[in-house]
């Protein structure tokens, strides 16, 4: 394709405006980074055959659980998944969770949302976090390790279960998560950015009961944002 | 590529997801609803007995003296089960290992057994579900009465006696027994199961059988 020089030059100067603009924007705080990935290696427990796969990069959290076999085959009182989840930020923030797909069985016997108990535990500043006397806040119920704290009466209840997730859902916030000296690149976190935010664990619990037979799957979504203004003294 | 390079910058909001899956197969047990208890015995024994909830393996019932030693009208040995499932079931029974080659000693068809007080009241049970045995192997054989009074020996109907169950036979069926409970749960379907022997003329000696309760999806 043949264009002017005119036509050429206009373009780059269209393409540098805009990113001058980006940028004094990200400095001046009106588009702060948020960023959400994975901590590391998940754990699961209880679960002959189960399996939780994390996806390795740093730019995103992708986790993969298969509960296994829940029905009385499987001995143990609860299977109990454990995901590090990493969260960055350069103002104060809040996350959303949501379930967004799920695929239960119609039977009330059936594995239901209620199932799944969810909490959130060990939220902790890693090195190079930011710490403020502002607190972080955990809203109960999912403040708790579901796994510690089962109801069978005589089915299995948990303080926060994926149920109270139908609709987004806050379950932390807090003020900035990330050193204030450094500007995040949230499309690649370099070595020493890894350690530039805060970390918790993610639990799921499940326990085996008499469900009726099926498969059944759901997709939970974290969501980091732009959270209520908590100064960081 | 500048342009590119801008929007990178921009992350005003990122998202993470998990997605959790888990598979229920259907699943059913088998285990002792309870001791077993003999009744009109002489010399009898139950030896390894269990309480409700454990595994139905490794008990013994000697039934005593079955001679007219025995003054009862009826050896009875009660053997309660509880079953378990999440789906619906069939039990079926088999009598193996019983050889008397002498017709007048005690022979499979000289042991009634039958099937009865199937009750869903235990706590986490669905009680909505029905049961069906197998109407010939209903009841308690010592209440019928003889079931043949042409011959002078004891007779049981055919479904009512253990040489019905030299090979499996299906004795229970019905809908799927539990609620949602953990395996933990002590409750379930309750039954009993009846072996009985009326003392007679036998000739002298014994026997042994080895039953075996097996319950299966349909």
């Amino acid at each position: 394709m043949q264009r002017s020089l005119g036509q050429s030059l206009a373009a780059w100067t269209l393409l540098l405006a805009g990113l001058v603009s980006t940028s004094a924007a990200g400095q001046a705080g009106g588009q702060d980074v948020f960023d959400i990935g994975t901590g590391g290696t998940a754990t699961i427990t209880g679960a002959p055959g189960g399996t939780v796969i994390v996806n390795p990069s740093p730019l995103a959290l992708e986790v993969t659980v298969n509960f296994g076999e829940v029905s009385p085959i499987n001995p143990n009182p609860l299977v109990r998944v454990s995901v590090p989840v990493i969260i960055r930020s350069e103002a104060e923030y809040r996350l959303v969770a949501s379930v967004v797909s799920s695929g239960m069985g119609t039977s009330a016997d059936a594995i239901q949302l209620s199932d799944i108990g969810i909490g959130i535990v060990n939220l902790r500043a890693l090195s190079r976090g930011e710490v403020c006397a502002t607190p972080h806040t955990l809203y109960p119920p999912f403040n708790t390790d579901p796994s510690l704290s089962v109801q069978r009466s005589p089915r299995a209840s948990y303080p926060a279960s994926l149920a109270q997730l139908g609709a987004s859902t806050v379950v932390m916030s807090g003020p900035i998560l990330s050193s204030r000296n450094v500007k995040l690149n949230p499309r690649n976190i370099p070595g020493n950015q890894r350690e530039n935010g805060w970390q918790f664990d993610l639990i799921f619990a499940l326990a085996p009961q008499f469900f009726a037979p099926g498969n059944s799957s759901a997709t939970v979504l974290l969501t980091i944002s732009q959270g209520p203004t908590l100064p960081c003294p | 590529m500048l342009g590119g390079v801008a929007v990178a910058q921009t992350q005003s909001t990122d998202s993470g997801n998990v997605t959790l899956t888990a598979t229920v197969s259907g699943y059913v047990d088998i285990a002792a609803g309870g001791p077993i208890t003999l009744t009109g015995a002489s010399n009898g024994s139950i030896t390894g007995n269990k309480n409700k909830g454990e595994q139905l393996t490794g008990v013994t019932i000697n039934l005593g003296d079955i001679s007219p030693v025995n003054a009862s009208t009826f050896v009875v040995a009660t053997v309660p089960l509880r079953l378990r499932s999440n789906i619906g079931y069939t039990l079926s029974i088999t009598a193996s290992g019983f050889a008397n080659a002498d017709p007048m000693a005690v022979q499979p068809a000289d042991v009634g057994f039958g099937v009865g007080n199937v009750l869903r009241t235990d706590s986490g049970v669905n009680t909505s579900g029905t049961d069906t045995p197998v109407a010939a192997a209903a009841g308690n054989p010592s209440a019928d009465p003889d079931g043949d009074v042409a011959t002078p020996r004891w007779d049981y109907v055919t479904e009512k006696s253990l040489a019905h169950y030299t090979t499996s036979r299906s004795v229970l069926s019905g809908d799927r027994i539990m609620r949602v409970v953990p395996s933990s749960h002590v409750g379930g379907l309750t039954l009993d199961t009846f072996f009985v022997i009326k003392p007679q003329f036998f000739s002298p000696g014994g026997f042994t059988t080895t039953v075996t309760y097996t319950i299966t999806t349909p």
